[in-house]
């Protein structure tokens, strides 16, 4: 069991790791518009 | 319908007016390039210009993404540069440019509908070297340009509005929005991986964790469930406290009292390192409450949208006089302003065919006004010095000045729009909110019997706080008190996509069960405006010189204003190309339109002595044609002699004063008024004329339609007296005749004309002119009905078993932190299904 004193913390790292990857990806308005970029797939490249 | 010769237009794809109604020259040999309209036509040849006709290839690719625009409003459809010219006022940017140093300007664009659009906008920078980018966001219909620096904002507006994308600005409080919506994501995010989180270490505790990990994993828990508590549930909490404050009932209250008590008592616990702990249940029921919360926001928002295009009806920018007007002189020099930075007593100069952007009081001697916003009539109107004029009516006569009173929101139409704003929010669903209500008042109930009798019988604290918790958490009456809501949005928000718009939700109850109809005629049933019925030589003509004549009257009319006038050119063009396109016409024949430049025009503006016009040294004339004046041409003379007295105007043309030429004109039957009340006969409703009109004129109309029965001649104090009678009456009209009735009949609908009487005394504005939006309005309504009582029973079922089974023992607090929320979406999906079903019978009707 004390396999658990490493692998809480390393969970804990990773859950860090994702929520600010998260809060960046709202922060830098990744989600502002979800409709434009999967109309805009339609498009071909000129 | 004949649909083997429809040409669809090569730009937007609607079918082409009829070639003999066209009022634009139209070449035969280019049969392929045809356009529906002038605008059309224009955009075609500037894409053509920039070498993007790829967007007619994208957009034959897709199916349409979304609805076409509803009409615009006439007032919009001449637009110049100068319309756009405050975009580059500073004021104006320092209000509304987030960023100065970034010049970028959001914009909403409704006229954005399939991907076609947003590839020719992205594409602006071509157009317009001024622009550096363009970002389109196509759910919100909203364009961001990014300027470079020898860009003008004014220039990529019109630009953008020649290719057919009128921009309306998009004000600085909707870019909040954005920000809005990031903050409910980072709480939804956060409370996610919390609740992910924290279930890993129950499932460990729930699998029989013990000693000193149990209590270790304990703790990471109560840890884990801070960020949850602290941030993603604080909107809940603030407005219960808010909603505790101002005496009401609120369904957050239920929320916050089983997040704080639940949350009280698992620290308690894990201080005291015994007794149950609910951090689990607790997180998932914050992040599921909260992402059924946000979907539910997103539906409200998008339903938002639309309706705040009512405030872009006024100019935003007027011209200012530098110097207080003279009593002799014309004003030399104004300044352009924004309208909001004017102060009350400047004066303003209003030009020709422009909207006034304030209240004021006419400076000018006469002026002639178009008020078809406020009364609904189309016949322009003569005010004196010193009269009120109104912002929203167009001055149709010489330039104008006016003395400023009130602007922006204190302006007569600015307070309708209030008001209606404010009377759009009525008590949603009041069946719904009592039912929480006293479904809240069940469940304090149940809550004390659990907690005096049950405690006395098992005696363990435990098992009671584990019976309430599961109590509150399962009876929150969440998706009872949101489901009409959201289906009444769902509704509304359909409506308005199909250029209905409604005042007041509560009008799809009423509209079920009320039966008599009664309709106005003149607006409503028929176009409302002049056209040519009927037109008679008196004389031979050679088809020659017959052109010559359309072409004088097409001239001699151009500048009139008014709707007889406008008729009488309408009629002229299309005769023009008419006879032109007969065969056996000389295309080289030297009488063209343009050759008649040089008629010399003494025009008098007023109608009743008509207009006058030398050409060739001939003089002509169009005025009212007088009967007396006829007895010479004595076949005629019978005609009228059996016609009654009637609304139908009778015109002349006149060459050196004797007539050669009479047109009667009158109003006719709107295309779609036919077969919409033969289809609401069918559904067993009753049908009505209700008009003040003479008798033969309404019965002109009326025999051929299915009524039961005919009100003419009826003053409006009659047509309340009617309208009074008949207690579930609904009531369809357009005219100012026609308000006392609409205030008082069971459900009033007002179709296009007159906005004032729309906000004030009607529940439903059809911006599409005719009857085509009334079955649609129907069918939404029965449906609307129909849902919101199925959503209803289902929330109340929900909720009974619930409270039953959680009362009994059977539900624990994570179970019904799982099933809370779950009958949120139940709720959602069947109001979506229930957008999609309206869409799905729309297009068969259609079809």
């Amino acid at each position: 069991m004390n396999i658990l004193y490493y692998l809480i913390p390393i969970t804990f790292c990773i859950v860090t790791f994702f929520v600010i990857a998260f809060i960046w990806t709202v922060k830098t308005g990744q989600y502002d518009d979800l409709d434009t970029p999967s109309q805009k797939l339609m498009i071909d490249d000129d | 319908m004949q649909n083997r010769d429809v040409i669809l237009c090569l730009h937007c794809g609607l079918p082409c007016p009829d070639q003999t109604t066209l009022t634009l020259p139209i070449q035969p040999s280019k049969k392929e390039n045809l356009f529906c309209c002038l605008g059309c036509e224009t955009v075609y040849s500037i894409l053509k210009g920039s070498n993007l006709t790829k967007f007619y290839k994208i957009k034959e690719k897709l199916p349409l993404q979304k609805k076409e625009p509803v009409t615009r409003s006439k007032t919009y459809q001449n637009h110049t540069k100068q319309d756009y010219d405050y975009l580059d006022n500073s004021e104006y940017l320092k209000e509304n440019c987030p960023d100065l140093a970034k010049k970028s300007l959001r914009f909403y664009i409704p006229a954005i509908h399939c991907a076609a659009c947003i590839w020719l906008i992205e594409r602006l920078p071509l157009l317009y070297s001024g622009v550096a980018s363009v970002s389109v966001n196509f759910g919100q219909s909203t364009v961001t340009l990014f300027l470079s620096d020898s860009g003008s904002f004014s220039e990529a507006a019109f630009t953008l509005h020649q290719i057919g994308y009128q921009p309306f600005p998009d004000s600085a409080s909707k870019q909040m929005r954005n920000k809005k919506n990031r903050t409910a994501l980072l709480r939804i995010g956060i409370s996610g991986a919390v609740a992910a989180n924290i279930m890993i270490f129950s499932v460990a505790i729930y699998g029989g964790v013990d000693g000193q990990f149990l209590h270790l994993f304990n703790i990471i828990c109560g840890l884990l469930f801070l960020p949850s508590l602290l941030y993603s549930a604080r909107p809940f909490i603030n407005s219960a406290f808010f909603s505790i404050k101002q005496l009401q009932f609120n369904i957050d209250i239920p929320v916050s009292v089983a997040i704080i008590l639940g949350s009280t008592i698992s620290y308690f616990h894990l201080f005291n390192e015994n007794g149950d702990l609910y951090f689990d249940s607790l997180s998932v029921f914050v992040f599921l409450l909260l992402s059924s919360r946000h979907i539910y926001q997103q539906q409200f928002r998008a339903n938002d949208i639309d309706q705040n295009r009512l405030s872009a009806f006024l100019p935003k920018t007027c011209l200012r006089l530098n110097t207080p007007p003279s009593k002799s002189s014309f004003p030399e020099t104004t300044t352009t302003l924004l309208t909001e930075s004017l102060n009350t007593d400047d004066f303003i100069l209003v030009l020709e065919d422009t909207v006034i952007p304030v209240d004021g009081i006419c400076h000018n001697k006469t002026c002639i006004i178009d008020n078809q916003i406020f009364s609904g009539e189309s016949d322009p109107i003569n005010y004196q010095q010193g009269d009120d004029l109104f912002a929203g009516m167009k001055n149709t006569g010489q330039p104008l000045i006016l003395k400023v009173c009130s602007i922006g929101h204190k302006t007569r139409l600015g307070q309708l729009i209030e008001k209606s704003k404010s009377l759009r929010k009525p008590k949603l669903a009041t069946l719904s909110h009592s039912l929480s209500k006293s479904l809240f008042i069940v469940l304090f109930l149940c809550i004390v019997w659990t907690v005096l009798v049950d405690g006395m019988l098992r005696g363990s604290l435990s098992e009671i706080l584990n019976i309430v918790l599961a109590l509150t958490i399962i009876a929150c009456p969440c998706a009872l008190a949101l489901s009409t809501p959201l289906i009444y949005t769902m509704s509304l928000r359909f409506a308005s996509s199909n250029g209905i718009f409604i005042k007041t939700p509560a009008i799809f109850e009423r509209l079920n069960s009320s039966n008599p109809f009664f309709f106005d005629k003149t607006g409503t049933l028929t176009l409302g405006q002049f056209e040519v019925n009927q037109s008679h030589w008196i004389c031979e003509i050679p088809d020659s010189d017959k052109q010559t004549i359309y072409s004088i009257i097409k001239q001699l009319e151009t500048n009139n204003s008014h709707p007889v006038a406008k008729a009488l050119v309408r009629y002229a063009t299309v005769q023009l190309i008419h006879t032109k396109n007969q065969p056996g016409y000389d295309h080289n024949s030297k009488i063209k339109n343009e050759s008649i430049d040089d008629v010399e025009i003494d025009n008098t503006s007023a109608f009743h002595s008509g207009v006058e016009g030398n050409y060739k040294n001939n003089h002509y004339c169009i005025k009212p044609f007088s009967k007396d004046k006829i007895k010479e041409s004595s076949p005629l003379n019978s005609t009228f002699a059996n016609k009654p007295k009637s609304i139908e105007t009778i015109i002349g043309f006149y060459k050196n004063n004797i007539c050669i030429l009479w047109f009667e004109l009158g109003d006719t039957l709107h295309p779609s008024a036919s077969s919409v009340l033969h289809q609401l006969k069918t559904k067993g409703k009753k049908m009505h004329i209700l008009s003040g009109d003479q008798k033969h004129a309404v019965e002109k109309i009326g025999t051929h339609l299915p009524f039961d029965s005919l009100h003419y001649e009826k003053t409006p104090e009659q047509k309340l007296e009617v309208i009074t009678k008949n207690p579930n009456a609904c009531m369809i009209g357009d005219g100012a005749n026609d308000s006392a009735a609409l205030s008082k009949a069971y459900v009033s609908i007002a179709v296009q004309g007159s906005i004032e009487m729309a906000l004030s005394v009607s529940d439903v504005y059809f911006t599409v002119s005719g009857l085509n939006s009334l079955p649609i309005l129907i069918a939404i309504a029965k449906q609307t009905q129909y849902f919101t009582y199925v959503t209803l029973i289902i929330s109340l079922i929900y909720n009974a078993t619930g409270i039953v089974l959680a009362f009994l023992g059977i539900i624990t607090p994570l179970i019904a932190a799982f099933f809370m929320p779950l009958s949120s979406a139940t709720v959602l999906i069947l109001a979506i299904v229930h957008l999609k079903t309206l869409q799905h019978k729309l297009k068969k009707t259609l079809v």
